[in-house]
């Protein structure tokens, strides 16, 4: 227990906060999600300020946060940084999906303090394989839920 | 006419007549001899008593010289005895002595006595002697001369020890005498004696100074420690101190003086004489004073890089150090032709060190006016005698002027004045024009600093925009790939799709046509990342110093490139351990082998790595025998988006990239290649 979080055992379906400004970014992850037969729950920001109203809401919290670096308004790590500001929304895994491979932005993204970082490969069916994997991995973790 | 016999007889009578005369006349000669020899005679036994008994030599002689007596001391010191042969005084005179001998004997004949003859006799064996002679005659009855006696002594020892003494007193006076130092020999503090050098030091005679308390010759403000040291020296807790003092002279002046002075004590400890050894230090303290301003000067000056501080350290420090009465700088006003007192010494400033009543100096006006136009210093003695002088506060005589030249232009003045006449030394206007010439050196550097400390700042400003840029250029890179590679991976995503939801209707051609754009796609995004790794090269953040194994590079390419079995990769054994950045060294290598591999045309491919260590650096080369690069080439393959390949298989970012890191471990990269033989590529890494 950590404060009113309660641990969910392994689940079939997860829930994903999607942060991307991409429009065919988010088809591409829903798509691939579809093809891969997951019927997991997707919630999805434009911007890192809509996904922090999304989340201050405390609503419906996702399992794990999927975002991008490039975004307009509030970029991924203004947006990670304000993430883990918070008490209860800093320990939602959130794994950075980008193009860059920017060395700086790697290193700053792992110091904020993310669960992983994913390079958009070129290829659609390269992509599809590394987002097969990673919910792969998160759907044999144990989660947290609020 | 007379009887012949008559005549005969009277002849005979006047010869016996005669010769009864002349007997007569004989006789009486006779009796005379002999009252002179019995005269002689009781003369001699008189003195034979005396003679015995008296140590020093004494010899009688006849008038012509011959020794008729001698005591047994005469035949010792002479080595003649009368005895045995003849001995006559005038033979031992001494060759150069002769005619004082003479003379003195005249004076014996003359005088009857002659006293303390000295001269150098030979003895028998010719031995010169020094003898101190007593004589007198001696008289007949009748008074006449009979003889002469005379005491003698040997002198020659105690002549040889006046000598000796005399010659010490001589030498001793000498020293003395010409000693530059002034010595002075007091008792109970009172001069009894001085040397001639004190006496000049004074400009008063040994008479003048004989007497006079030695505290009447000094200043008074060395009196107390003087005193002090004395009453120790009496208490016997010191015999010797040394005190700088002034000393008076005649003249009124004065001069400095390093006093050494000693205790001469009698048997008893107590002190006999002072005995001090005056030194004139005046011209010796003065360069000392002057080299003390230098260097005073020149420490002020640090730091100080603007003509208003160093004017003001100028006036300061020479009046202060030289005693000046005043000082005073001027500056050039080029424009105004004028020159302005900006620094000041003495009477022209006032205690807020304002300058009192500045005035303008127009050029060629009065003394500073005409340095400042001619500049050349001037040293006045007498200002009444120099029409040139302008009077300021009022009227001084003597006047020192030197001119502050900076890149051959007068930029300034050094003034100085004094109520005295003949006050300033050759020596102060050398050392003034030593502080111009520090002042000029000084100004000097001061706008080299000035321009340096420009230049740097102008550096500083040059070299923060450039790594702004570089920023912002690498910044822009990302961005702009990320911007770039993010619509392709949507294209390719797209055509993805399209291809899966109408698969049904799509032919080969249709797919073909995809694959086209796919391999596009993937070219552009290889363009891409080749601009994102080569932005980032030389950033800074991400080069890091680590001992790379080229070997374990090597390895590790053969397992990222693809590498045809017609194609042997060759490479020594043995291979270095350099110091780089792994990564770098890692893109440099793969670089130069998958340019090989896209490039071997032959069957049988090579692609051979070697190296050679050199003393500052490694060399190495990768070498291929593919279709090679023509000459006009050899340059331009390493700049970037150069491309030789029309087919697309390459970016053109490869080689700047690798030329890029060799540059940045300061090495050096090119090409040795013969179209359709082959490539090779050599490249340094300093060690």
């Amino acid at each position: 227990m950590i404060g009113d979080i309660t641990l969910t055992p392994m689940v079939e379906n997860l829930s994903f906060l999607f942060i991307e400004d991409d429009e065919i970014e988010v088809m591409k992850f829903k798509r691939s999600l579809k093809k891969l037969g997951f019927k997991h729950r997707i919630l999805e920001a434009k911007n890192g300020e809509e996904a922090l109203a999304i989340l201050k809401k405390k609503e419906e919290l996702p399992n794990v946060i999927l975002l991008d670096l490039n975004m307009p308004k509030m970029n991924g790590l203004e947006f990670l940084k304000e993430l883990k500001q918070d008490e209860h929304l800093r320990y939602i895994p959130a794994i950075i999906v980008t193009t860059s491979n920017n060395h700086k932005d790697m290193l700053e993204s792992y110091k904020l303090g993310i669960a992983g970082y994913i390079i958009k490969p070129l290829r659609y069916e390269d992509y599809i394989l590394k987002i097969q994997r990673v919910i792969d991995y998160w759907m044999v973790n144990e989660v947290i839920t609020f | 006419m007379k009887d012949p016999i008559e005549t005969l007889k009277l002849a005979l009578q006047n010869e016996k007549k005669a010769r009864e005369k002349a007997e007569a006349i004989l006789l009486h000669r006779t009796s005379e001899l002999l009252e002179v020899q019995e005269a002689l005679k009781k003369k001699t036994i008189e003195f034979d008593g005396v003679f015995q008994n008296i140590l020093d030599s004494f010899i009688l002689m006849d008038i012509m010289g011959n020794v008729i007596k001698m005591n047994d001391a005469a035949v010792k010191l002479f080595g003649y005895n009368i005895k045995n042969e003849d001995f006559n005084v005038l033979n031992i005179i001494y060759k150069d002595d002769f005619e004082y001998a003479m003379n003195s004997f005249a004076k014996l004949i003359e005088d009857g006595s002659f006293e303390n003859y000295e001269a150098r006799v030979y003895t028998k064996t010719k031995e010169v002697k020094w003898v101190q002679i007593n004589s007198s005659l001696i008289y007949n009855e009748e008074g006449r001369i009979i003889a002469a006696q005379g005491i003698v002594r040997d002198i020659t020892q105690a002549k040889k020890d006046t000598t000796v003494f005399d010659e010490q007193q001589e030498q001793l006076t000498a020293i003395v005498d010409n000693s530059l130092a002034g010595i002075v020999l007091a008792q109970d503090r009172k001069i009894v004696k001085t040397n001639r050098a004190f006496q000049k030091f004074t400009q008063q005679t040994e008479e003048e100074l004989f007497g006079v308390p030695v505290e009447d010759l000094s200043y008074e403000e060395a009196h107390e420690e003087s005193r002090m040291y004395y009453d120790q020296m009496v208490s016997g807790e010191i015999d010797r101190y040394d005190l700088t003092e002034k000393y008076k002279r005649k003249d009124g002046t004065y001069f400095l003086s390093k006093t050494n002075v000693s205790a001469i004590r009698d048997a008893s400890g107590s002190i006999k004489y002072q005995l001090a050894f005056v030194q004139d230090i005046t011209e010796k303290h003065k360069r000392r004073l002057m080299l003390n301003t230098l260097n005073n000067l020149t420490r002020s000056f640090i730091g100080k890089l603007n003509i208003h501080d160093i004017a003001w350290e100028i006036a300061n420090v020479i009046a202060r150090d030289l005693e000046f009465e005043d000082c005073v700088v001027y500056l050039v006003n080029k424009e105004n032709k004028v020159l302005e007192q900006i620094a000041g010494y003495g009477a022209k400033v006032d205690e807020n060190k304002e300058i009192i009543d500045k005035i303008f100096i127009p050029f060629g006006k009065g003394i500073v006016g005409h340095v400042a136009e001619t500049g050349k210093a001037e040293l006045i003695h007498d200002t009444s005698n120099d029409d040139r002088y302008v009077i300021d506060d009022k009227r001084r005589y003597s006047e020192i002027t030197v001119p502050i030249i900076v890149g051959g232009e007068v930029i300034g003045v050094i003034d100085s004045e004094n109520s005295a006449k003949k006050f300033f030394t050759k020596q102060h206007l050398r050392l003034l024009k030593n502080v111009a010439d520090l002042v000029s050196i000084q100004l000097t550097n001061a706008a080299n600093l000035e321009r340096t400390i420009e230049a740097e700042s102008q550096n500083k400003e040059l070299l923060e925009n450039l790594q702004r840029s570089n920023k912002e250029l690498q910044d822009f890179a990302h961005i702009v790939s990320h911007d770039l590679k993010s619509p392709l991976r949507s294209i390719n995503a797209l055509i993805s799709w399209f291809q899966e939801d109408y698969e049904e209707v799509l032919d080969d051609d249709a797919t073909e046509t995809f694959d086209k754009l796919n391999n596009k796609l993937e070219q552009m995004d290889a363009l891409i990342d080749g601009i994102l790794r080569y932005s980032s090269v030389s950033d800074k953040n991400v080069i890091t110093v680590q001992s790379v194994n080229v070997q374990e590079v090597l390895e590790d390419i053969q397992t990222i490139l693809y590498i045809p079995e017609h194609i042997k990769f060759i490479y020594p054994e043995e291979l270095p351990i350099i110091q780089a950045d792994k990564t770098r060294i890692k893109q440099v290598f793969q670089n130069l082998i998958s340019n090989a591999i896209n490039y071997v045309d032959k069957e049988e491919g090579k692609i051979e790595v070697t190296f050679e260590e050199h003393k500052n650096f490694w060399k190495f080369s990768v070498e291929d025998n593919g279709v090679g690069i023509a000459k006009n080439y050899h340059d331009k393959i390493f700049k970037i988006f150069q491309t030789l390949n029309e087919k697309g298989k390459s970016t053109g970012i490869g080689l700047s990239i690798v030329k890029k890191i060799i540059e940045l471990y300061s090495g050096e990269i090119y090409v040795e290649s013969e179209e359709g033989e082959g490539t090779k590529f050599f490249f340094t890494i300093k060690k």
